[in-house]
């Protein structure tokens, strides 16, 4: 007896393993939108330094009504290694008191402290220590922590990390030499203007308004140069290897919907820039956004953007 | 006038295949036995069957005058149980024919007398399989007195049960059924014995592969038995009493694997149909097993039919699978099982598209063979390769680089041993067994930016070797070596974070720290283990005292990180470690059996632990004491209740170096102590007119603490509560099967808050206390039902068996990890799947 066509269907859809499947939680959260005040990026500038040089500090913080002028933020340099059990970035000591304070102030200027290389970096004191591990670009980074107490966000705190110039470790003398002679420590990277389209048509953010509604095809985008090659330590290949730098883009907005929250170019990916659409609200409003490019090695820019939606 | 037919019949004993099985076990004094040709001794102390039963007095059965006019013949299979004494206790229709023909022969068959078996030269109940024929004969001439039609003619003896005798001629009726052996029968005797491991559960292939929710996979009934916690999800990983799943050891004919289960515990490593038993020993084990600070699992394979062509083709929503064993001479006996997996291109079909990022759904194979030649009646060598592997691909791409997430891993093992078996004269035995194997992982992931390789490949070589002999009376003296040596290659490269170890602060589904490194080392990891064990039956004592002396040899490439071209300087250590062990059993009365026992046990440091980056090679032994204490009182032939305390200490263990300023070459140290404590209670049926099934519930604590702390924290895998409520009915050709799971949910660690990482523009988690909340409890009721459906009307014909395991069948949404949101101020759960069908259809040849 022949199966018709249902029951075949039946049959199989019986011997198969069942139903929809719902495994996480939608927490209905994005984190481009800026609903409160929020710590966007930390700059520092530069972004790499070496034990003893001054280094500029900022942050971006944005709030419903636009970037904050100037913040109130306590800054501090983190004094406390992180131990091995710890999966974050920076030790939970320097969430407390193991800080050295550096001043209150929106910007601040301050020298890299001089035992960096030996708290964050691969120095270690006599005595046969384990010398620290580097990041996946095979840096060291010391941590500058931020706190910003006007206008206050739900986080409050945040560490910027400050790329440190090191030597090796555990690479032989010519490694550790040729490392020193070809390395060229980082330097922020320059967004360029923000360019928009509404349906294939160039639209100026600053000049024009945008409809209700509307989908703007936003790119950002940075100079070839902007994405650094630098060299960087092969510990499995005991030699210096050429690397290029990744370049991340996070597009935030007080209002609007974002296609993607975070964009980017990998290492091995030649293109200067990268695309993210915006759905512009319904209802006619002012809308701030920012764009913050980090490149690979810690470097920063960003720029904000004031749309009117009419 | 011609005279009518007469009825006559023939009755016939089957030949009885020696495919054991090894009876579920309660009360450490009663446990099945296996055949003379598969005893190992050793290999969890089988004692030997010395005599088979032997039916003394055969009654003839009455031939149902309908089906005699009508001249139809038939076989009825029954399955009959005799006691010590040889009475016969119960016969029960094992392939019916028709009503009239079943009840004649079981009728007559209840009025059988048997000589009964004996085991170890002592009388034991058994259970035998036996086909009775019903055939027609026709009358003799007038000439020659012709019996009554209705007496039957004298039947000859009964041939003994292990061979087949065909019946007598039939004319002027349908030709009898062929008397060769009937499906593939069964001779199982249960036997009181000493246990050299008191604490200890045995499950016979027949009940496991009836469980529901295993979709009949033999092995995966250790998941269920008391003192295994409920395994993280989609995990294979069997904590029992309280110890890390890589404290547990699993063997199969005493040859050690790394992997029971393929990844996300889909199946066992091994095919059902090989495996006649599975047992877990949650500590307090034997000197004959160590380098293992948790449990045991032991896994035995069958015993090969010793005639005919034997097999199954099975195929189901997760895989299929097939077996073949075929008898090549009387001496010579051979099988071969393989199973594929398919249930990753199942679900793409039906389900959401994200179930792969949270539920890892491997791609596996398995395949085994075995060969078994009988050397002489006491000399059996037995040839085994097993062999499994597993790949589990998953990628999730990003428009964000750095939120790119990849998984590559694939795994296998390759073992092949021969057992030489010598049995002697009042329980004596030598066992001999060296092995081979071939281990090899590989893990590349990419998550947050960090990427990881682990690479491990392993060749393992070893022997395990006892000889039993008897002192004197009741007294036994083991001798025995179990020596395993591991050759290692390593390389790893990455995180230092991944995977996390316990004491780690982690939450779920957070990258791995951003410290990368990498080191290639190799290892070489060699241990003796000598051994001695006495059996001391003295009156109701039975003392079992072992000692164990473990040699270890310690080997590395590299003792500290590798810098540049500079030479690389290796190590080489000798430790060794005394384990004495001891249970002593009360019997107080027939039914009420007090125990003791404890151990010293050691354990080596993985070779993943050796590296001078990622670990220590300077590691040594970490060591456990265990001490457990039980009641079984048998409430029956079949049913038996069992209540078992148990403490376990643990001291140096491997933990990461909670230090800001470690050594070179010290990323870990044996800084880490441990504890785990509770009751575990069993109430169990045995298979008894088609049912079996058991109740059991643990109550422990499991907690850990750095050397030096004050107070401890609970262990990763703590599990306060576990409840297993097990059960099957074999109504006809109808089983029906439920199983009720309920367990804590495992400690997690809170999250309290968030910090900015401005670098990575995400929030990272600021921890609460370790281990202070829980993941919501769990319960899970699994229900299965099986048909079997006879492809033929001769006794022995293939039939098919369709199975459907409804897995969840209350459609409970249980909450299996606690997840957050991305900036940590929200929390949720990962509900695992709200139900899962298996449907699956079998042919036995």
């Amino acid at each position: 007896m022949r199966l018709r066509g249902a029951a075949r269907r039946s049959i199989a859809a019986l011997a198969l393993a069942a139903t929809a499947i719902a495994c996480r939680p939608d927490f209905d959260e994005r984190s481009s939108r800026v609903s409160a005040p929020r710590i966007l990026a930390v700059r520092g500038s530069p972004p790499e330094a070496r034990p003893g040089d001054a280094v500029d500090y900022d942050v971006l913080v944005a709030t419903p009504d636009g970037t904050a002028p100037s913040p109130s933020v306590a800054w501090a340099f983190c004094a406390s290694p992180k131990p091995l059990t710890e999966n974050g970035v920076v030790s939970t000591a320097c969430l407390a008191g193991g800080v050295r304070a550096i001043a209150a102030s929106a910007r601040v200027s301050a020298a890299t402290p001089s035992d960096a290389c030996s708290l964050f970096g691969p120095d270690v004191p006599p005595g046969g220590f384990r010398p620290r591990d580097p990041d996946a670009t095979g840096g060291y980074f010391l941590p500058v922590r931020a706190i910003v107490a006007d206008p206050r966000p739900d986080d409050a705190v945040a560490f910027g990390l400050e790329r440190l110039v090191c030597d090796l470790a555990n690479a032989s003398a010519d490694a550790a030499g040729a490392y020193r002679a070809a390395y060229v420590p980082n330097r922020n990277p320059t967004l360029a203007p923000l360019v928009a389209e509404v349906l294939g048509a160039p639209v100026d953010l600053a000049a024009a308004t945008v409809a209700r509604g509307a989908r703007v095809t936003m790119t950002a985008s940075w100079g070839d140069a902007e994405a650094e090659r630098y060299v960087s330590f092969d510990v499995a290949r005991q030699a210096i290897v050429p690397r290029r730098e990744s370049m991340r883009v996070s597009w935030f907005a007080t209002d609007g919907l974002f296609d993607e929250d975070r964009t980017g170019r990998g290492e091995d990916d030649l293109e200067t820039s990268t695309a993210n659409g915006w759905v512009a609200p319904s209802a006619p409003s002012q809308v701030f956004i920012w764009i913050v490019l980090r490149d690979g090695r810690g470097g920063v820019d960003f720029s904000t953007y004031r749309v009117d939606v009419r | 006038m011609r005279a009518a037919p007469s009825a006559r019949f023939v009755r016939s004993a089957c030949a009885i295949a020696v495919a054991l099985a090894m009876g579920a076990s309660l009360a450490p004094h009663s446990a099945y036995a296996q055949d003379p040709s598969s005893e190992t001794v050793g290999a969890g102390g089988r004692r030997r069957i010395t005599k088979m039963p032997r039916l003394k007095a055969f009654v003839p059965a009455t031939y149902p005058d309908a089906k005699r006019a009508a001249g139809i013949t038939a076989s009825v299979v029954l399955t009959i149980e005799i006691a010590a004494t040889g009475e016969v206790t119960r016969v029960t229709v094992a392939v019916p024919a028709a009503p009239d023909f079943d009840a004649a022969a079981a009728d007559a068959a209840r009025r059988f007398e048997f000589e009964p078996a004996e085991v170890d030269g002592k009388p034991a109940p058994s259970k035998i399989t036996y086909r009775y024929d019903f055939t027609l004969e026709p009358e003799p001439p007038p000439a020659t007195p012709a019996p009554a039609p209705s007496a039957p003619s004298t039947p000859s003896p009964p041939p003994p049960l292990s061979s087949s005798s065909p019946p007598a001629a039939a004319s002027g009726a349908p030709p009898p059924p062929p008397a060769a052996a009937g499906p593939v029968t069964e001779v199982t005797v249960r036997s009181s014995r000493p246990d050299r491991d008191p604490v200890r559960t045995s499950v016979s292939a027949i009940e496991a592969r009836r469980v529901a929710g295993t979709q009949g996979d033999v092995l995966k009934v250790a998941q269920n038995l008391p003192g295994v916690a409920r395994a993280p999800l989609a995990s294979g990983a069997l904590v029992v009493w309280g110890s890390s799943p890589a404290d547990t050891r699993t063997y199969v004919d005493g040859v050690e694997i790394p992997a029971l289960y393929h990844g996300a515990a889909l199946r066992g490593t091994v095919n059902g149909d090989l495996v006649t038993s599975v047992e877990l020993v949650p500590g307090a084990y034997g000197a004959q097993y160590g380098r293992g600070l948790g449990g045991l699992v032991r896994v035995e394979t069958r015993p090969l039919p010793t005639s005919g062509v034997h097999g199954y083709a099975a195929v189901d929503t997760l895989d299929a699978s097939a077996m073949v064993s075929a008898a090549i001479t009387d001496r010579l006996r051979v099988g071969a099982a393989a199973r594929y997996g398919y249930l990753d291109r199942v679900l793409s079909l039906v389900s959401a598209p994200d179930v792969g990022d949270f539920f890892p759904i491997p791609r596996y194979r398995d395949a085994q063979v075995k060969a078994t030649y009988d050397v002489s009646p006491r000399v059996t060598l037995d040839a085994v390769y097993l062999g499994s592997a597993d790949e589990l691909r998953r990628a999730v791409p990003s428009s964000d680089p750095a939120q790119v997430r990849a998984e590559d891993n694939a795994s296998s093992f390759h073992r092949v041993y021969v057992r030489y078996t010598r049995r002697g004269g009042a329980g004596e035995a030598v066992t001999v067994t060296p092995f081979f194997g071939y281990d090899k992982t590989q893990t590349t992931t990419s998550f947050g930016g960090a990427p990881t390789h682990i690479e491990d490949a392993s060749y393992r070589y070893g022997v395990r070797a006892d000889h039993r002999s008897r002192l004197t009376g009741d007294v036994h003296l083991t001798l025995g070596v179990d020596a395993l040596g591991t050759s290692s290659d390593l390389a790893r490269s990455g995180s230092l974070t991944l995977p996390p170890r316990e004491g780690d602060l982690y939450v779920f589904g957070q990258p791995p720290g951003d410290d990368v490194n990498a080191d290639a080392w190799s290892t070489h990891v060699l241990d003796v283990g000598p051994h001695a064990v006495i059996d001391a039956r003295l009156g109701k004592w039975t003392l079992t005292p072992g000692l164990r002396y473990d040699a270890f040899l310690i080997e590395g490439s590299r003792l500290t990180p590798r810098v540049g071209e500079t030479p690389q300087v290796g190590f080489s250590r000798l430790e060794g470690a005394f384990d004495p062990r001891l249970s002593v059993r009360y019997q107080a009365t027939p039914r009420l059996a007090t125990t003791v026992s404890a151990g010293v046990y050691h354990q080596t440091p993985q070779p993943e632990e050796l590296s001078a980056v990622f670990g220590t090679p300077a590691l040594g032994l970490s060591r456990a004491v265990h001490v457990a204490a039980g009641e079984q009182l048998r409430l029956g032939e079949r049913a038996a209740a069992e209540m078992t305390a148990f403490y376990k200490s643990l001291s140096d263990l491997t933990v990461r170096t909670r230090s800001v300023d470690p050594r070179l070459a010290r990323s870990l140290v044996q800084d880490g102590e441990g504890r785990s404590y509770g009751v575990q209670l069993l109430v169990r049926q045995e298979l008894w007119r088609g049912f079996f099934g058991w109740v059991s519930y643990a109550m422990s604590r499991s907690e850990r603490r750095y050397l030096g702390d004050r107070s401890w924290r609970l262990f990763d895998f703590d599990q306060p509560h576990v409840l297993a409520v097990v059960g099957s009915q074999e109504i006809g050709r109808w089983v029906f099967g439920a199983r009720l799971r309920a367990s804590s949910g495992f400690p997690r660690t809170p999250v309290t808050g968030g910090y900015y990482d401005a670098r990575g523009d995400r929030v990272e988690p600021i921890f609460g206390a370790v281990n202070t909340a829980r993941i919501p409890a769990f319960y899970q009721l699994d229900l299965r039902v099986e048909r079997m459906f006879p492809l033929g009307d001769r006794a022995g014909a293939p039939r098919l068996l369709v199975s459907l395991d409804v897995l969840n069948a209350t459609f409970h949404q249980n909450k299996e990890e606690i997840i957050y949101s991305d900036d940590f101020t929200r929390k949720g759960t990962i509900r695992g799947l709200p139900t899962l069908a298996v449907l699956g259809a079998r042919v036995d040849l």
